[in-house]
């Protein structure tokens, strides 16, 4: 189920004097099955953006088409339940909307609004623990004794119960600790090869972005100003440094290699293949 | 959610703007209490005019204060409906098959509205043209007399200037958890009753755990830099009462006096 974004523009406070365009002029396409990075200062409109795939912000002016399901500008949109089904929201920080007794019944409260009977909401749930990497001792404690980083997945969790077909990330990594947020990252890895989601990451973090998604979209002051595969994007880091984005480590490591003359493939992007490609330079010098 | 006006702030250039602010808050005072007093629909025409020159002084258009009571409304009907049912007394004005409702039920309930509508007016100019933190020097200044007795006039206008900022925020908070939860399928305008309850459940609940986070890291941050509550505070910011104010306060004092007068006469 396709996304389709036509001539998307959206302003807030509209029809009075506060009235502000944080989007303009929008259209984009993106696939089933892909895994896409939103990138963009802050202020730039990501997060504007995305709450449109779940009709939480309404168009002022173009359409969007989710799933066969469209939405209008200019008109009362109906259904829109239907849609938060199929569009998965992550906000910024979600465990603030943690609030059940038990993690069970927080996790099982999205499938029971979409109408699951509730003894398969909470099956549900016993499932999304695990996929999301806490085990089920978890279930029974209550969402407020556990770490932000544990509560950041109980979150998650909940969001995945409603078995959307898209996955949208709203900085999900932001204030976990390195290696929490590698695991997490891992998991909409996991989340996108193997239960087949569409995934849309909003982040900050160009490591991420360049090891996990397969396309990067720029935003900047409301536009879309580059959209492209990951592997062209981080090729050089000219482009980059245009758009006032700090590469990634690897593409540092490389211009320091070309400094010293050291040829390294474009479509290098690990620091193994890396290595690799330094020591074949250094042996064919000598 | 963003549309509320009871108590907003309207940033404008205006002799109401200009006046001290505890004079405000001293003339709201003797213009609630003129309300007060039983001295009839008679009464009102003092405070009524005083308040047209209030709003006309104030710059701000009319359309905002109607919108400042439209909650009153609804409270407004419930209280006719009471009061039909309740009141029996005085003429009857109409009987349907064989209830009445009599004069009585009419003129309460008319007059109650009045005195809510003039409350409101009064509090609204008064909010509309003060800046909130000017509102909370102002308190405390005017509670200062009663730090005698013990009472802790300091601490109460810290607890109200922080209560004062921190309503946005809430504000914007409130935002964000409808959003999360809207996107877990809650819906807050359709539902059963339960289901309503629920949803109503899954706002509060975060809404309390975050402010209570936030009141923590807030003493703390106060406590780290020193902040000790009874300790008397300087400021750099000082009030002077000059000519105009004093000239308004007479004329609030000689509103609530004619009502008084109005009243022992009739
Ligand atoms: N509720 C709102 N009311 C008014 N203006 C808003 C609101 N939310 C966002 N904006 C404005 O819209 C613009 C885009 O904001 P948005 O939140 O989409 O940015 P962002 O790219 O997500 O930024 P960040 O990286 O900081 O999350 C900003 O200029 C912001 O000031
Ligand atoms: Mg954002």
């Amino acid at each position: 189920m396709p996304i389709e974004i036509r001539n998307l523009s959206h302003a807030y406070h509209a029809d009075t004097s506060l009235a502000k365009t944080a989007i303009h002029d929008i259209s984009l396409h993106i696939g089933d099955g892909e895994m896409c990075a939103l990138i963009g200062e802050t202020g730039s409109g990501k997060s504007t953006l995305v709450q449109h795939l779940n009709a939480l912000l309404l168009p002022s002016e173009g359409e969007l088409e989710i799933n066969g399901k469209c939405i209008y500008a200019h008109v009362k949109n109906t259904g829109l339940k239907a849609l938060r089904k199929e569009v998965g929201l992550v906000f910024q920080f979600p465990e603030y909307q943690l609030f059940e007794e038990t993690i069970l019944k927080d996790i099982a409260f999205g499938p029971k609004n979409f109408g699951v009977e509730a003894e398969e909401a909470e099956a549900i749930a016993r499932e999304m623990i695990q996929i999301v990497g806490l085990d089920e001792s978890y279930l029974e404690k209550s969402p407020f004794e556990c770490s932000g980083g544990e509560k950041r997945r109980i979150a998650i969790a909940g969001i995945l119960a409603m078995n959307p077909n898209v996955l949208v990330f709203d900085e999900p990594t932001a204030g976990l600790d390195p290696k929490g947020a590698k695991d997490m990252m891992e998991l909409f890895r996991k989340l996108n090869k193997e239960y087949h989601k569409t995934v849309i990451l909003v982040s900050h973090d160009m490591e991420h972005v360049m090891n996990y998604c397969d396309r990067v979209l720029v935003m900047s002051d409301g536009h879309i100003i580059k959209d492209c595969p990951v592997k062209e994007f981080f090729r050089s880091s000219d482009l980059l440094r245009k758009l006032n984005i700090n590469p990634p480590q690897i593409l540092l490591l490389k211009d320091m290699c070309a400094e010293r003359g050291i040829h390294i493939r474009e479509d290098v992007f690990t620091i193994e293949e890396c290595v690799a490609d330094i020591v074949k330079e250094v042996k064919n010098h000598e | 959610m963003n549309s509320f006006t009871l108590g907003r702030y309207i940033p404008l250039d205006s002799l109401m703007h200009r006046f001290d602010p505890r004079a405000k808050i001293v003339a709201m005072f003797l213009l609630m209490i003129a309300i007060f007093m039983p001295s009839g629909f008679m009464g009102y025409i003092g405070i009524f005019l005083i308040i047209c020159i209030g709003i006309y002084a104030s710059k701000l258009n009319l359309r905002f204060f109607w919108n400042a009571m439209k909650p009153m409304f609804f409270m407004l009907a419930v209280l006719l409906v009471i009061n039909v049912f309740v009141v029996k007394s005085g003429e009857p004005v109409i009987t349907i098959s064989n209830f009445t409702i009599y004069w009585n039920a009419l003129s309460q309930t008319g007059y109650i509205a009045v005195r809510l509508v003039l409350m409101i007016v009064i509090t609204t100019l008064l909010t509309a043209t003060t800046k909130p933190t000017d509102l909370t020097i102002a308190l405390e200044d005017l509670m200062k007399p009663l730090k005698r007795i013990g009472f802790p006039a300091n601490e109460i206008a810290m607890i109200i200037s922080i209560a004062l900022r921190f309503i946005p925020t809430l504000i914007e908070e409130t935002q964000r958890i409808i959003k999360a939860q809207t996107s877990r399928g809650v819906d807050l305008q359709e539902g059963k009753l339960k289901e309503k309850v629920m949803a109503i459940l899954s706002l509060i609940v975060p809404l309390f755990v975050s402010s209570y986070q936030r009141a923590e890291e807030l003493a703390n941050a106060m406590e780290a830099r020193g902040y000790v509550p009874s300790r008397p505070r300087t400021r750099y910011r000082q009030l002077k009462m000059v000519g105009r104010d004093f000239v308004m306060l007479a004329v609030c004092m000689l509103v609530l006096l004619s009502t008084i007068g109005i009243m022992i006469w009739l």
